[in-house]
C-alpha cells in the first residue's frame, strides 16, 4: 500500500482524513492508525479501504496488536453495557465522543504534518501498547462506575476488567436506610395527626363507650357515658 | 492520545459523582428532623353544653352546625336544645359549672404546634357530680378547632352533652 494510491483513490477526503495514512502506522502514529483500525473493525470504510487496511495488517504485527486490543476494549464495553438495559444510549453517547475527537483533531491540523523524526520518537511511549492498556482500563472503569452511579447492580464476577464494581463502602449505610424507615413510619403513626383521639378514659362506676364519628370536615370522638343516675 | 484522555475524564467523572452523591443523600436526611413549638401550655377552650332528649323539637339552631348530632350515638336522641356556650381560658387549667350543679373541669396538659403550624393539644377533662364525686374522666389529643364530646350526666328527661373544642390562646 503506497501513499500515492490511497491519495488517489476514489474516497472523500474526508475518509482519508479520517483512517490516515497507512504508512503512519509504520512511523508510529497512534491516532490516525487507529482511527483507521476503529472505523474498519466497525466496518464503516469502503471496500477499496478495508482491503488496503487488510493488506497491512497481513504484514504488520503491531498494527495486529492494535487490532486485537481495540477490538478487546469495544467487546467488553458491549458486553457489559448491553447486559444492564439501564446503560442504553452510554455506549453509543460515549463512542460517538469518541468518534469525534480524532476528526477534530485532523481538522485543526493535518494528519501527518511531517515524517517521524527522532525527536517525535522520543515523545511517545517506548511501548505502544501502554497506550491500548491504559485505554482499556480507563473505559472499563468509566463503565463500571457510571452502572454503579446509577443504581445498584448485582456484582459481576464475570467482568474480570472491572474492579471497581466490587461494592464500595458508600453502600454500607443502605442497612442503617431499611432499619431507619419502620422507626419513622411509627412514629408517624404514633404521632398521626388524627383530628382528635381519646388518650385514655375513666368511666368510673358507670360505664360507656368511646366513638369516633365524622364530621363535615373532621373525624371526632366522643365519650358516652350510660347508666349514669340523677345527680 | 486525545481518546485516552476522553476515557480518563469519564471514568473521573462517574467515579466522582458514584462518591458525591451517598455523601449528599446523608445531608438530605440529616435536616428532615421537625422542631416541634414546646410553648408554655395555655389556650381557650369552647364549651358547648346541650340538652339531648326526645321530646321531638329537632336541633336548636343555636347551635351551629355539627352534623355529628345526627349520627350515632347522638341520633339516639332526636332533640338537641343549646343550654349554655361558655368559654375557658386554660391557663392550664379551668372551670365551669354545669345545669345539673356538677362541674366541668378541663386542663391542658400539652400543647404544640404541628407541621403546618396548627395547634395540638393534649387535655384532661372531668365531668363532676354535684357531689363533687367524679363522673366520668378522659384525657383528649385534639387538634385546634375540633369539637370532642363528653356526654351522659343525666338532667331532666334527657342528658347532658358537652361538645368541646380548643383555640390558641392571642397573647
Amino acid at each position: 500500500v503506497s501513499t500515492s494510491n490511497h491519495k488517489n483513490s476514489p474516497t472523500s477526503d474526508r475518509d482519508h482524513r479520517d483512517a490516515g495514512d497507512p504508512s503512519d502506522w509504520d512511523s508510529g502514529d497512534w491516532d490516525a492508525g487507529d482511527w483507521a483500525l476503529m472505523r474498519h473493525l466497525d466496518g464503516e470504510l469502503d471496500p477499496d479501504r478495508a482491503k488496503e487496511l487488510d493488506a497491512l495488517l497481513a504484514g504488520d504485527e503491531t498494527a495486529r496488536d492494535k487490532a486485537a486490543g481495540l477490538a478487546l476494549v469495544a467487546e467488553l464495553l458491549r458486553e457489559r453495557v448491553d447486559a444492564d438495559a439501564r446503560a442504553d444510549g452510554i455506549v453509543d453517547a460515549v463512542m460517538a465522543r469518541l468518534d469525534e475527537a480524532p476528526s477534530d483533531e485532523s481538522e485543526a491540523e493535518p494528519v501527518k504534518a511531517a515524517p517521524s523524526s527522532g525527536r517525535v520518537a522520543t515523545d511517545r511511549p517506548a511501548n505502544d501498547n501502554a497506550r491500548i492498556i491504559f485505554t482499556l482500563a480507563t473505559a472499563a472503569a468509566a463503565v463500571a462506575a457510571g452502572l454503579f452511579f446509577w443504581g445498584t447492580t448485582e456484582p459481576d464476577d464475570g467482568v474480570a476488567l472491572a474492579p471497581p464494581a466490587e461494592p464500595p463502602a458508600e453502600l454500607a449505610p443502605l442497612p442503617t436506610f431499611a432499619e431507619e424507615a419502620p422507626a419513622t413510619a411509627e412514629v408517624e403513626a404514633e404521632e398521626a395527626p388524627q383530628p382528635v383521639e381519646v388518650a385514655a378514659v375513666d368511666f368510673g362506676s358507670q360505664s360507656g363507650s368511646v366513638f369516633y364519628v365524622s364530621g363535615q370536615n373532621a373525624a371526632t370522638a366522643v365519650v358516652w357515658v350510660t347508666g349514669g343516675e340523677e345527680p | 492520545m486525545k481518546r485516552a484522555a476522553i476515557a480518563t475524564l469519564l471514568s473521573a467523572a462517574f467515579l466522582s459523582a458514584g462518591l458525591l452523591l451517598p455523601a449528599i443523600s446523608h445531608g438530605q436526611h440529616a435536616g428532615d428532623a421537625i422542631e416541634l413549638d414546646e410553648a408554655k401550655p395555655a389556650a381557650l377552650a369552647e364549651v358547648l353544653v346541650l340538652h339531648a332528649t326526645n321530646d321531638g323539637s329537632g336541633i336548636d339552631p343555636a347551635i351551629g352546625d355539627l352534623p355529628q348530632l345526627k349520627q350515632p350515638p347522638f341520633s339516639s336522641y332526636d332533640s338537641y336544645k343549646l343550654l349554655e356556650r361558655g368559654k375557658l381560658d386554660l391557663g392550664p387549667s379551668g372551670e365551669m359549672k354545669l345545669p345539673d350543679g356538677g362541674k366541668l373541669t378541663l386542663e391542658l396538659e400539652k400543647a404544640s404546634n404541628d407541621d403546618k403550624g396548627k395547634g395540638r393539644y393534649l387535655v384532661a377533662a372531668q365531668v363532676l357530680k354535684k357531689s363533687g364525686d367524679k363522673f366520668v374522666s378522659a384525657e383528649f389529643k385534639t387538634r385546634e378547632g375540633v369539637y370532642f364530646f363528653l356526654a351522659g350526666p343525666p338532667y331532666e328527661k334527657g342528658i347532658l352533652v358537652l361538645g368541646i373544642r380548643l383555640a390558641p390562646k392571642l397573647k
